[in-house]
Order: C-alpha cells, then sequence, then structure tokens
C-alpha cells in the first residue's frame, strides 16, 4: 500500500474519531446548541459549496455543452413533456399550502433565521425595533437543516416570502420526477420511466408532500441522487465520482433524522468500489468528510437532553419500542390497502400490485426463474439502499408514533412508496413479457388514477381532522392581512406569525411578561396588539363559549374577526384595547432605573423592554 | 515632445478657440455680475434649458458615437453575449428583490420629487411647499428653488411628460438607472479585463446595499453614479480613437454629471484633463461644438451654487455659524468613513469585501506603478482614463469630508461613498489584471465576493436595516393612509412635511404658520376654500413620578378643539397624533347670501 494511503486512512481514522467524539461527547447541551446555531449554516454551506465544486469538476470532464442539452431535450422531447405534465398535475391536485403544522413553520421560521442571521435556529420571538423586523429568541431544533438551508438560499436569491419553501418544494417535484423517471428507465428501457411517474402518481402522498412546505420531496430526490451517484461511482470506481457521492450523503444524512442511516450503503458501495479496483481511493476532500457531521451529532446530542423532544404521546413511555411493531402494522396495511376515496392519501393500486410484484419476485427466485446476478456492480447499489428503506420502514413501525393512517405520520413512508413503485416496474419487466398484460397494467393505472386519485384528492386535503390544522392556517391567513401593519400578534401557534414575517410572541410567554407588553401598549410601541386565540363550549353551559386559556383575564378584547373551526369550537382575532399585568406593572414601572433621554437610550430602552 | 506640441499649436482651429474662450468669459461674468436674486431668477426660469439642451445634445452624440459601442459588444463572443445578457438580468433581479421601491432619504426624495413636477408642469427649477386646490387643480403658492442640482428632476420630468404625472415615477427612473448602470459596469470590467472584468466588477457592486438602496428611492445618487459610469466609458472610446464625436459625448457627459450632484461639479476638471490627452494622442486639436458650448452651458449650474453659497439657511447647518466646508471636519468624518467603510454590523449599507479589497489594491497598484514607473508613458487608453478618474473619486471623496455632513456612518449620509466605492471597485479590477500572472487570485476573488454576497450582503439587505430605521418614511406613510380613509378632499393639514403633502395634491402649513393666521384660516375654512383641518403633532412620551406622561399639545388656541382621529408610535417613545379640528365648518350662507 502507497505510503500516501496509509496516512490517508490514518488521517480519516483521526477526522472520524474526533468528529464522534465531538459530536457526541465533547459537548453539553447547551454547547451544542451554541456550535449548532453559530456554525452550523457554515457547515452545511460547505458541503454544499464542496458538492457544487466535484459536479463542476466531473461536468467538466464530461462532454456537457450547451448543444448537448439541446440534443438530450429534442431526443428526449416526450419524456421531458411528460415530467413536465406530471409535475403540473402533482401541483393542480393539492391546495399550495403549509400542510403538516408541526413540521413546516418550524422549518420556515428556521429558513428565515437562516436567511437573516445564517444561525441555525428556530426564531419563536420577533418584535419590530425602530422600524426593524428583528428575530430574537428561538430554540435550535431537533430538525435537520438542509431543507431551511436551501429555502433560506432561495429567500436569498428572490427576497423574502413565505410561500419559497412551497416554490421550492414545487421545484424539487419535478426533478423528483426526472430522477423517477430515469431510475424507472433504468429498469426497463422505454416504458419503465412512464410507469414509474404513473404509479407514483396513483399515491395523493405524492401531490400532498409536492404543494407543502416539507422535506419529504427533498428526502426522496437526495435518496435517488444518491443511488445514481453510487451507480455511477460503482461502475467505474475513481476518486472524483466517489467525493461526490460521498459529499452528496453527507447531505442526505441531514436531510431527515433517519436518512442518516444512508450512510452504511454509501459505506459499502465505497468499499466496493475499492475491491472492484483493488485499490483504495482516498483524498484530502473524502477524509474531512466525517468533520462535516458533527451538527448532525450535535443536533442529537441536544435533542436527546429534551425530554419533550420525541414528543411522546399519551401512554407512550419509549420512543422506539417492538412492542409497537404489530399494532403499527395494522395500521400500516390500513393506510396502504383503504379502498374508501375519502380517508387516506394511499394508493391500493400500488400497494397491492407491489405485494403481488413481491410475492410473483420470491416464487420466480425460489423455482429459478429468475436470477439475481450478484457480479453486477448496480445489484449491490439497489440491494444496500433498498435494504435501509426497509429497515427504515420497520424503524417507523417500531416508533411510537409509526401510524400510516395518522396523517402526521403517512407522510414518512414516502421512500418506501418509492420503492414500491420501482419494484413493481422492476417486476413488470422481468415477468410481464406479455404485451397485453402490460397494456392492461397500464390501463389498471389510468383508470386509478382517473377513478380514485383524482375524486380523492380532489374531496379531501386530508388535514380535516387534524388538530390545529385549521386554526394555523386560519392565523397564518389573518398574519398575512397584518404586512405593512405595524402589530404584535399573541398567540399559541405564533410562527404561523412568524414565517409570514410578522411580530409575534407566544401566549404563555406574553402572559409571563405581561407587564412588559403593557408598557408596550401604554408606549403605543405597535399600533396594534392582536390576539389570536380559541374559544371552546363551557363546561358549565350547554350553550356558553369559553377561551381555551386565560386571555380574559389578561386582556380587555375587542374582536376583530372570528371564524368557527368545528363543532362548539371558534378561533377569534381580538385587538388588544387593555391590559391588565396589575401589580407586576408598577414594579416594572419603579424598576427602570434610568429614564431614557437621548434618541439612542430610547431605542436601547424599548429593545430591552420588548416582551 | 516640441515638436508635437507645435504641431498641436499649428493644428489649432482658432475660430473655436476664440468662440470657448468666449464662452468661459460669458461663464465667469454671469457668475460675477448676477446678483443673487437674479441668479435664483434665472434658474427657476432658465433652468430646465440648460438639462434640456445637454440632454438632447448627448443622446445626439450617443447616436453619433453609436457604432462604437456596437463594435465594443460586437467584441464578445455570441455565446458569451448570452451568458452576459443572463448574468446582467441575474444581478438586476438581486440588486431589487430585497428592497420596496420608497423614499430613502425623506426631505431629499421629497424635495427632488417636487422640482420635478414642477419642471413638468411649468418647466420651472421650483420646490412646492404649501398649494391649495383652485377650480380642481392643485395650484402652486409657496416655494423656493432648491440648492440640488436638478438634473435627476429633469429626467423624473421627462418621464412625466411621457407617462403622465405619478410620485411613483422617481422610484422607477431609479430603477432603470440602476439597471443600466450594472450595464456600464459590464463594459467597463470589458474594457479593463476582459470577461473576468466584466463578470467581477457588477458583482462586486452587488456586494453593496447602498447600490439596491438608491436604485429603489427617489435619490439623485443613481444617476450620479450612472454619469461617472458614462464618463469613464466615453472617456475610454475617446482616448482610444480622439474625434470630434467622441469628445463632444465626453464633454457633454461631464456636463451632465455636472447638473447631477452638487460636487460633480469636479468632474468638469477630468473633463478638462481627458480632452487635452486625447488631442495629444490624436497630435490634433478637435473642439467640438459641445466643448465650446461646454462653459455658457454651466452657467445654470453655477448661478444655483452662487446663491446656494450665499444663503446660509440651505446649508443645513447643525449650528449657527458653524463652518459648512473646512479642514476641520476633515479628521472627525474621516473617522467616521473608516467605521462606515470597514464596518461589519447590519446597520450600515456598506460593503466590508470591497472596502478591504480596495484598500489592498490601491497599495498593489501604487507599488506595480513605482515599479513599473519608466513603461507609465505607454499606459493604453483604458489605465489612463481609471487614473484620471480615480484622483478625481479621490478628491471627490475629499470634499465630502470636509463637509460639515461629512460623516459616511450616518444613515443620510452614507450615499455620499458611492462615487468612492468605483474608485475602490475600479482598482480591484485593475490591479488583478496587472497582476495578471496570478490567476489564483482572480478565482479566490471571485469565490470571496460570492461568499461574502451570499453571507453578508443577503442577509443585511433582507433586514433591511439601514432602510427602515428611517421612521420619518413609515409615519408619512401612516399618516397618508389615515388621511386617505378618514379626512375629507381639500383638507389643510397642520404638518412640517409641506413639501410631502403638496406632492400628493395635499395643502400643508406648519403649526406655527396656521397660530399666527388663525383667524384668516378659520374664514377659510368658513368660506369653503379647505373642508377641514387636521393637525398632526409629535409628542415625547417621558416617565414621571412612575408612570408615562406627554407634555401637552401646544396647538392649542381658543379658535381650535382638536379631536382625536388616531395615533401611532414610529421613533422610539414619540407619539404621533392626527387631530381633527372639529368646531370649525363651512358657513356658506354668511359669505355667499343665498338670497
Amino acid at each position: 500500500m502507497p505510503l500516501r494511503n496509509v496516512i490517508y486512512i490514518l488521517w480519516l481514522v483521526l477526522t472520524t474519531t474526533v468528529s464522534v467524539w465531538i459530536a457526541f461527547f465533547a459537548l453539553n447541551s447547551s454547547e451544542a446548541i451554541h456550535v449548532v446555531k453559530n456554525y452550523g449554516y457554515w457547515v452545511m454551506l460547505t458541503n454544499c459549496g464542496v458538492v457544487l465544486y466535484l459536479l463542476r469538476k466531473c461536468v467538466s470532464h464530461s462532454t456537457l455543452s450547451t448543444k448537448w442539452i439541446r440534443a438530450g431535450v429534442f431526443r428526449y422531447k416526450w419524456p421531458v413533456l411528460f415530467i413536465l405534465a406530471a409535475t403540473l398535475i402533482t401541483q393542480l391536485l393539492q391546495p399550495h399550502g403549509y400542510k403538516i403544522t408541526m413540521d413546516e413553520p418550524v422549518l420556515g421560521a428556521t429558513a428565515q433565521r437562516m436567511h437573516e442571521y445564517k444561525e441555525v435556529m428556530t426564531t419563536a420571538r420577533t418584535h419590530e425595533i425602530n422600524g426593524v423586523y428583528r428575530q430574537l429568541d428561538g430554540f435550535v431544533d431537533k430538525r435537520p437543516f438542509f431543507y431551511p438551508f436551501l429555502v433560506s438560499i432561495l429567500h436569498d436569491v428572490t427576497g423574502y416570502r413565505a410561500s419559497n419553501p412551497i416554490l421550492l418544494n414545487a421545484g424539487l417535484t419535478l426533478i423528483l420526477l426526472v430522477l423517477i423517471y430515469i431510475t424507472g428507465a433504468h429498469f426497463w428501457p422505454g416504458y419503465g420511466g412512464y410507469l414509474s411517474i404513473l404509479l407514483f402518481l396513483t399515491v395523493p402522498l405524492l401531490s400532498m408532500s409536492a404543494t407543502g412546505a416539507g422535506f419529504g420531496i427533498l428526502n426522496l430526490v437526495m435518496i435517488l441522487t444518491v443511488i445514481h451517484a453510487a451507480l455511477v461511482y460503482l461502475r467505474a470506481p475513481e476518486i472524483h465520482s466517489m467525493n461526490v457521492l460521498v459529499y452528496l450523503g453527507l447531505l442526505l444524512a441531514q436531510t431527515r433524522y433517519e436518512s442518516a442511516l444512508f450512510i452504511l450503503p454509501i459505506t459499502v458501495v465505497i468499499l466496493l468500489g475499492w475491491k472492484k479496483r483493488n485499490e483504495i481511493l482516498l483524498s484530502c476532500a473524502t477524509v474531512c468528510a466525517p468533520l462535516l457531521m458533527i451538527p448532525y451529532g450535535l443536533q442529537r446530542v441536544i435533542f436527546d437532553s429534551s425530554p419533550l423532544s420525541y414528543e411522546l404521546r399519551d401512554g407512550a413511555t419509549d420512543a422506539f419500542s417492538l412492542s409497537y411493531i404489530p399494532s403499527n402494522l395494522i395500521d400500516a396495511a390500513d393506510y396502504f390497502f383503504n379502498l374508501s376515496i375519502q380517508t387516506y392519501p394511499n394508493s391500493a393500486l400500488l400497494s397491492g400490485a407491489f405485494c403481488v410484484g413481491v410475492l410473483l419476485l420470491l416464487v420466480s427466485i425460489v423455482l429459478r426463474r429468475m436470477r439475481i446476478d450478484f457480479s453486477h456492480s448496480d445489484v449491490w447499489v439497489w440491494l444496500s439502499f433498498a435494504a435501509v428503506i426497509v429497515f427504515n420502514f420497520f424503524l417507523l413501525m417500531a416508533y411510537h408514533w409509526g401510524q400510516l393512517n395518522d396523517i402526521m405520520a403517512t407522510r414518512i413512508a414516502l421512500p418506501f412508496m418509492v420503492l414500491q413503485v420501482l419494484v413493481c416496474v422492476f417486476v413488470l419487466r422481468r415477468l410481464l413479457i406479455n404485451r397485453i398484460a402490460i397494456t392492461g397494467f397500464v390501463a389498471c393505472c389510468i383508470v386509478y388514477f382517473v377513478g380514485f386519485t383524482i375524486p380523492s384528492t380532489a374531496q379531501n386535503d386530508y388535514l380535516q381532522w387534524v388538530p390545529g390544522h385549521h386554526e394555523a392556517m386560519w392565523i397564518q391567513k389573518q398574519s398575512a392581512r397584518l404586512r405593512g401593519e405595524n402589530a404584535l400578534v399573541i398567540s399559541k401557534m405564533h410562527l404561523m406569525s412568524i414565517v409570514e414575517r410578522i411580530p409575534a410572541i407566544e401566549e404563555s410567554w406574553a402572559r409571563a411578561n405581561l407587564a412588559k407588553v403593557q408598557l408596550h401598549y401604554e408606549l403605543q410601541t405597535y399600533d396594534n396588539i392582536y390576539v389570536m386565540h380559541t374559544m371552546v363550549a363551557d363546561p358549565n353551559s350547554d350553550t356558553g363559549m369559553v377561551p381555551a386559556t386565560r386571555v380574559y383575564e389578561d386582556y380587555d378584547l375587542e374582536l376583530v374577526a372570528e371564524e368557527k373551526l368545528g363543532e362548539r369550537r371558534f378561533i377569534r382575532m381580538s385587538r388588544v384595547v387593555g391590559v391588565h399585568a396589575g401589580a407586576s406593572y408598577d414594579a416594572l414601572i419603579q424598576s427602570l432605573k434610568r429614564v431614557p433621554v437621548t434618541d439612542h437610550e430610547k431605542l436601547a430602552f424599548i429593545a430591552e423592554t420588548l416582551p | 515632445m516640441n515638436e508635437t506640441v507645435k504641431h498641436l499649436l499649428n493644428s489649432l482651429p482658432m475660430p473655436r478657440v476664440l468662440l470657448a474662450l468666449f464662452g468661459v468669459f460669458v461663464l465667469i461674468m454671469s457668475y460675477v455680475l448676477m446678483p443673487v436674486e437674479g441668479a435664483e431668477a434665472f434658474v427657476r426660469l432658465g433652468g430646465y434649458w440648460f438639462t434640456f439642451l445637454i440632454s438632447v445634445g448627448t443622446i445626439f452624440y450617443v447616436f453619433l458615437n453609436r457604432s462604437r459601442y456596437v463594435d465594443l459588444v460586437q467584441t464578445i463572443a455570441p455565446s458569451i453575449r448570452y451568458i452576459l445578457l443572463s448574468y446582467w438580468v441575474c444581478l438586476s433581479c438581486l440588486m431589487l428583490v430585497h428592497t420596496s421601491l420608497a423614499p430613502k432619504v425623506m426631505m431629499d426624495d421629497a424635495v427632488l420629487e417636487s422640482t420635478a413636477r414642477n419642471l413638468h408642469e411649468s418647466r420651472a427649477v421650483y420646490v412646492t411647499t404649501y398649494g391649495r386646490i383652485i377650480e380642481n387643480q392643485f395650484n402652486s403658492f409657496e416655494g423656493y428653488v432648491d440648492k440640488r442640482p436638478w438634473l435627476y428632476p429633469f429626467v423624473v420630468s421627462v418621464v412625466h411628460d411621457f407617462t403622465g404625472y405619478r410620485v411613483g415615477n422617481s422610484y422607477y427612473t431609479n430603477v432603470v438607472l440602476g439597471i443600466l448602470f450594472l450595464g456600464l459596469l459590464h463594459l467597463i470590467g470589458l474594457k479593463i479585463s476582459g470577461l473576468s472584468g466584466a463578470l467581477l466588477l457588477p458583482l462586486l457592486w452587488i456586494t453593496i446595499p447602498l447600490l439596491s438602496q438608491n436604485a429603489t428611492g427617489s435619490g439623485m445618487d443613481m444617476l450620479n453614479l450612472f454619469l461617472i459610469g458614462l464618463i469613464i466609458i466615453s472617456g475610454i472610446q475617446y482616448l482610444e480613437r480622439p474625434s470630434l464625436e467622441s469628445e463632444a459625448l465626453l464633454s457633454l457627459s461631464g456636463l451632465l454629471l455636472a447638473y447631477a450632484r452638487y460636487e460633480s461639479l469636479i468632474f468638469c476638471g477630468l473633463v478638462c484633463v481627458l480632452i487635452p490627452l486625447g488631442w495629444w494622442r490624436a497630435g490634433r486639436i478637435y473642439l467640438s461644438a459641445a466643448s465650446i458650448l461646454a462653459a455658457p452651458l454651466l452657467i445654470g449650474r453655477v448661478l444655483q451654487q452662487k446663491f446656494f453659497t450665499a444663503t446660509e439657511a440651505l446649508w443645513e447647518l447643525n449650528q449657527t455659524g458653524a463652518e459648512p466646508f473646512g479642514l476641520s471636519h476633515f479628521t472627525s468624518n474621516l473617522a467616521h468613513a473608516y467605521a462606515f467603510f470597514f464596518s461589519l454590523s447590519d446597520e450600515l449599507g456598506n460593503s466590508y469585501l470591497v472596502a478591504l479589497l480596495g484598500v489592498v489594491a490601491i497599495f498593489l497598484v501604487l507599488l506595480y506603478m513605482l515599479r513599473n514607473a519608466s513603461s507609465l508613458r505607454r499606459w493604453n487608453s483604458v489605465y489612463l482614463v481609471v487614473g484620471t478618474v480615480s484622483l478625481f473619486l479621490l478628491l471627490h471623496l475629499f470634499i465630502i469630508l470636509c463637509y460639515h455632513d461629512g460623516d459616511l456612518s450616518r444613515l443620510f449620509a452614507s450615499r455620499f461613498s458611492l462615487p468612492f466605492y468605483m474608485l475602490l471597485t475600479l482598482l480591484i479590477v485593475v490591479c488583478l489584471k496587472l497582476y495578471e500572472s496570478a490567476h489564483f487570485c482572480l478565482n479566490v476573488v471571485f469565490a470571496l465576493t460570492l461568499f461574502f454576497l451570499v453571507c453578508v450582503t443577503m442577509p443585511n439587505q433582507a433586514k433591511g436595516v439601514f432602510t427602515h430605521r428611517n421612521y420619518v418614511v413609515r409615519e408619512l406613510q401612516w399618516i397618508e393612509s389615515i388621511l386617505a380613509e378618514e379626512a375629507s378632499p381639500r383638507m389643510l393639514v397642520v404638518d412640517v412635511y409641506g413639501v410631502y403633502w403638496a406632492l400628493r395634491d395635499i395643502s400643508a402649513l406648519p403649526q406655527s404658520m396656521v397660530m399666527i393666521s388663525a383667524d384668516r384660516i378659520e374664514a377659510e375654512v368658513a368660506a369653503g376654500k379647505f373642508s377641514e383641518i387636521l393637525v398632526i403633532d409629535r409628542r415625547d412620551l417621558v416617565f414621571e413620578q412612575g408612570a408615562l406622561s406627554s407634555a401637552p399639545i401646544e396647538f392649542n388656541l381658543a379658535s381650535f378643539d382638536l379631536e382625536l382621529i388616531d395615533q401611532a408610535s414610529f421613533k422610539p417613545m414619540q407619539l404621533t397624533t392626527i387631530y381633527r379640528v372639529s368646531d370649525l365648518t363651512p358657513h356658506f350662507s354668511e359669505v355667499l347670501p343665498l338670497d
């Protein structure tokens, strides 16, 4: 082994050890928060910069030119048109907006912070100080931040807009469908690409995610991109393609929580490449790569330090347990094979075809009617990545919140659905060589899409029973109307106002700082302070309504807008016309040691005393 | 050398020289002999035509010189041309996406808009401070001739002429100028160091948030910057191939610049240096019609300078007796300039990167010049122009720093730094060209610029502290929205921002004036000249004996009862309140009995 490689291996061991030590053992939770908040963005920027640099190097080695691109587009005009039409369909089937209000506003607020401050942090308190919108306190979120990073870049180049995450997902959907087409065509040149897209289109969840502001679509894009990078590398292993694979893998690992597991198949593929070349391929870029995973590890430290991170539901004691699997599998079967068009964003056709396909595949292998050629490098790539997708599916089944028939958890199974699509196409290519059978299957897909998918998506946004969804949407809508007005919003879902770039604080925070709210009410720092709160049925009366929280004790309110959320459940937006901080307000006034005189002092005073 | 001088003297076109000298004589005499009042009246009534003539001349000579610019563009390969065009579009979008079209420096912008309106409506260089609607037409009653050179208002007035009067035209003008300025930077960069320069020079400018701020405002700095760019490119074209046409274009660019900003008059000196250099290179004296007429065409500008210098009130001195210009300001302003150029906070619209690279570039360029002193004479036209322009840009900074209001770290004065950024960015590109062997440096500068753009400029632009801190803009926009909802047409607004309101066809007088003329105003309301009176009042909030209070309003004459309409705070601990004078109603029967 050349001395250079020995040094590289030692270096790799060192950087890996250092990374693991820093990421999991060296820092406590508060130190980890500091590091992730202040340096996470730069690590991500470096990672993306290296990927772009490596891709540019790879492209400059190839014959890529505008002429080539033009010729390619002309040659593949039908696939291009089909993909564009499919993307358009995904965008038309569902309304655009924030879908999963537990995740997407958090990602949006993190992106806003990364855009304006280059800090990995979810802003939880914003104010307008001297006319300038300022993001103040927040928390380092448990969610990996590659998606917010991309959204923040979009904000950087197009200006801030709450809808940018949705716009990004629309763009990513196009890329995803291109990748799905290429992958399908890989299994079945000619028809596979079209069939994969058609099959995937029958899943309303695709359209739902494509029109939302979550990181599900990016995750799929990254999985397929990494798979193709692995295929390219393993066909002709060389250092540039390996580095591209490594750095794309790092980005994939920081896209969703469980996507970090894809590091394992990437490692396997790299080792197979070395074996194929009979030499160890390493470079400076490769050995430095583990360092870029430090923020991911630190996020886990922060995550584990908070008892609320796993959001354990009533009765659950462990986040992961084998005991959850049976019931979660029943729920998964309920989701996958549901034939009602009103219940879940599922495709029974895809699930059914997948099951039949797997069965046929197993039977064919057992009866030796089909042979898997393990000497072919592609097989290892597909098997290793499929294994992680299946493992992730069972990990989800072992999770306390892994009920796929719960819309909050459904989207986690998207990679498994992509696997279902690809397995179906693979089996069809290998076994259904009969043209009539293929035509019949395509006809089934079209009929299912027209008969089930479209009516289902037309009737549903699948979120009608999600607690808090309508409340969040209403708050976002009202907040958007406040743009241009110097207003502060107090609500339990204040992140919905923050993503609209409206000054907002959380209701409980406002209660804890009621004296400051009163001070700024008196100072008229804001033209208006609005409280957005829900009204629920009064337990002591048959018809009466009471606020769900103590807002009437804290404020005098004047109703501005109201909407019914459900049976004896309303949401209200009220203007504050009085604050009852009581003795705490007097104490605050008395505690003001120095009365501000100059403009600078006055500004500092305002900034310091804002709730 | 002597032979060249002899040859030049032999080619001297005597009639043209005599005419030019006569023009200079007329300029000097008009400055010396014209009384201050006369100068003001002359500028008011004749000012428009000076800028009109110069502009028409410029357009004419741009047309005559068009083949040179077409040739310049055609030196770029067609495929690269498309890339550059896309790049230009992208940079223009980046310049505009983070800032909204709104006034940035409240009083300057309003005064310029008002001048533009008067130029459009009556061809008078005039600012309306008070006007009234008569016969459904807003008429100007009071105003003054402003100290600000009027080229920008003139350009806006032309836009008004062709599209109709709209306050927004000032912003659209600057947006277009900003985009054209980026285009000029491409050309200048291309001339200095080919494609790399064409890509780098505008990119460096995009890292300066002040550019975006001015391209989306209604101030005169964007036009000034554009004309500095124009003078550079026309200077290069002239020195490369001196001719009557190119000399004329250079002269006219200098004249336009003189009418663009106060201190830009110094760039006439730049033209006076470049033109003889061209003669020297061509071995003959051209003296185009534009050059001959240049001095008389400056009469309007120098007369404006005369009454500006003579009127202390126009200097906006912070304290009476203070010196408007002087070396005494230089030291403190230099410290502020340093703080501005090298600030890393989000409070100012500066570019740390350009300042840092620019200072390094200045040293490296000087070092290069010292090491290659013998070959300086053989410098090409581009370096000659850049070198001369740099000296004048340095002089420009010196003048700014000697000005009593030249504290660049002040929100309202930061924009004065824009011409100096031209010096810094030009020298960065020149430096990279001079040290041609260091391709690595070029890549590093590109990478650094992109990095700085994404990581510093964009977040700072997104926060927009340097724009939103201007509370007057927000306050006036708020008052305007309240007036639109609450007030009836033909109201009288009692406020200090008369120019701003006159632009919107609203009569406004300050509180002191209304209190003095209370009886008359009451009678005018009674006669129906004003439908109602609205009072804008600004009060500081103070803590007194553990409670918040504000001083009582002084506008409390017995004649007027005030009814609160709305109040809000825009400046920390200050309340802006809008009142309606409630005991006044028009008494038409008393003035015009029905019988």
